[in-house]
């Protein structure tokens, strides 16, 4: 009986164990800078410049908790309270330019791109070359329509035309070292990109995206899958002859199939 | 919340069931820890179905239990793309073995009479929750590939945030269904561990390994057995 009361204790005690903390509305919208400005302009997601008056709070609020809801891919579900998203937007309020203030507008300029960085690119994407910082190679997650390489995986977004997608180089900049989804940033946060990785990367993946037309599609799809079932195949056969003299059944089946049939 | 519930309360009720369940099981009800094998009762089926299964299911095990003590070991073999596509086929060979192993485990306890009599409701319990961890993982790793990679970075953070005692859901909130499924129902495993027939791999005779082999024979010529002047008394044994 008392070891089931501490037992009950224990696991409400795990369960009620939260480690969030309230933070103020700056430090938050750090998170959210990756993607988002307040009067800069469009980056990955939309200028958050007078949020509130396009949307109502609890809009917002759902909105930030579950993208998906809204149809929204791009953006990951957001781990953050009632109180955490009202402080987000309270900051976003002090900082959005007075009614009237004329905002500056980004002019995007034309890219050029080594192709120096495209090929680093590549082997950094692909994992030939090791991240400096020990971060995982992106094929590990991402795949991109490139037929020089291999297919890459298939758990995150496809980065074929991350390029056009999020805003040129300063969203995949914004998103390489903003790291707002949490995968990404439990993958490359302790080892974080550097800059000139970044350059290679921002160059390879802008070639990618300027070069899809160009594609060829092989079989290289079902090499993996093939692979897996050649050796499935070559297991069993090696089952089969390491253990095939083994003894398969009862002493007594032979009798017992007879009287069974007889019956 | 459900997020809460699923992947903190539920693995630390499962750690907790299965730490405190094994040790009053092993030591309250000894005799009772075992698979209790159906070898004797159908043989053929069994061959193919254990070996495979137990054989897929023992490097996919340690794969994952690798991955989870040294991710950044992981990482760097999975740096190169080849290294990575021997892996990533390498574990998928052994999940599709698996997979066939246990097909053909639940086809013999449903089709094998002698077999359905010695079926537990636990042993029904164990092959579903089996079957969805399989299925879920060969899933994981052809629809979401290359997970022996993601795992590392983006998995073991989180297990081990759960024995740190300060869990963090942030990525595993974000994982595809698949992946969800496949954590919950390998936490479930964990937890049912003591009242099924799991236990039995707590108990693995690893002695086995380098014991010298036993033949078992009958010290006796069989030709001489048959002259009846050559019987002699038996003795009785004394413990039966």
């Amino acid at each position: 009986m008392r070891t089931k009361t501490i037992l009950t204790l224990l696991l409400f005690g795990f369960l009620f164990h939260t480690n969030s903390s309230a933070q103020d509305g700056e430090s938050l919208f750090s998170s959210c800078a990756a993607c988002h400005t307040i009067g800069g302009g469009k980056l990955v997601g939309p200028d958050l410049a007078g949020v509130l008056e396009r949307r109502s709070e609890d809009e917002i609020i759902r909105y930030v908790q579950n993208p998906a809801d809204f149809d929204v891919i791009m953006m990951p579900p957001q781990n953050l309270t009632n109180a955490e998203i009202k402080a987000i937007l309270n900051y976003i309020v002090s900082k959005s330019p007075a009614e009237g203030q004329v905002e500056e507008v980004v002019e995007v300029e034309e890219v050029v791109v080594a192709l120096d960085d495209v090929k680093s690119g590549e082997m950094l994407f692909e994992g030939t070359t090791r991240f400096e910082n020990g971060g995982p190679s992106c094929i590990a997650c991402h795949n991109v329509d490139y037929e020089q390489m291999m297919q890459g995986g298939l758990l995150a977004a496809d980065l074929t035309d991350v390029y056009s997608r999020s805003g040129g180089m300063v969203g995949i900049k914004g998103i390489l070292t903003g790291l707002p989804f949490p995968a990404m940033k439990s993958a490359y946060g302790n080892y974080p990109i550097t800059e000139d990785e970044l350059v290679q990367l921002q160059a390879f993946l802008k070639h990618v995206d300027d070069n899809k037309i160009y594609q060829h599609h092989g079989e290289k799809k079902t090499m993996f899958l093939h692979f897996g079932m050649i050796g499935f195949i070559t297991i069993l056969i090696l089952i089969f002859f390491l253990w095939f003299d083994k003894k398969k059944g009862g002493v007594k089946d032979d009798i017992y199939n007879r009287q069974i049939k007889s019956i | 919340m459900s997020d809460y519930f699923l992947f903190v309360g539920l693995p630390y009720a499962a750690l907790a069931i299965m730490l405190i369940g094994t040790i009053l099981r092993y030591m309250n009800k000894g005799f009772t820890v075992s698979s209790l094998s159906t070898q004797f009762l159908e043989g053929k089926k069994l061959f193919w179905g254990s070996q495979s299964f137990h054989w897929g299911m023992m490097f996919l095990f340690f794969g994952h239990l690798i991955a989870f003590l040294f991710p950044k070991s992981v990482i760097a073999f999975n740096g190169d793309p080849v290294r990575l596509i021997i892996l990533e086929s390498t574990a998928f060979m052994f999940g599709l073995l698996s997979l066939f192993g246990i097909i053909l485990l639940v086809i013999r306890r449903k089709n094998n009479k002698r077999v359905q009599i010695v079926t537990s409701k636990m042993d029904k319990v164990v092959f579903i929750t089996l079957l969805v961890q399989i299925i879920s993982g060969v899933w994981i790793a052809y629809f979401h590939r290359y997970g022996s990679t993601w795992f590392a970075t983006s998995l073991t953070p989180y297990l081990w945030s759960i024995f740190a005692f300060n869990p963090d859901i942030s990525v595993i909130s974000t994982m595809p269904l698949a992946v969800k499924i496949h954590v919950i129902s390998a936490f479930a495993i964990i937890g049912i561990i003591p009242f099924s027939r799991y236990m039995h791999f707590l108990v693995y005779p690893i002695a086995y390994i380098w014991r010298p082999y036993q033949k078992v024979i009958w010290n006796w010529d069989k030709n001489t057995i048959r002259i009846p002047d050559k019987w002699v008394k038996g003795v009785r044994s004394k413990n039966n």
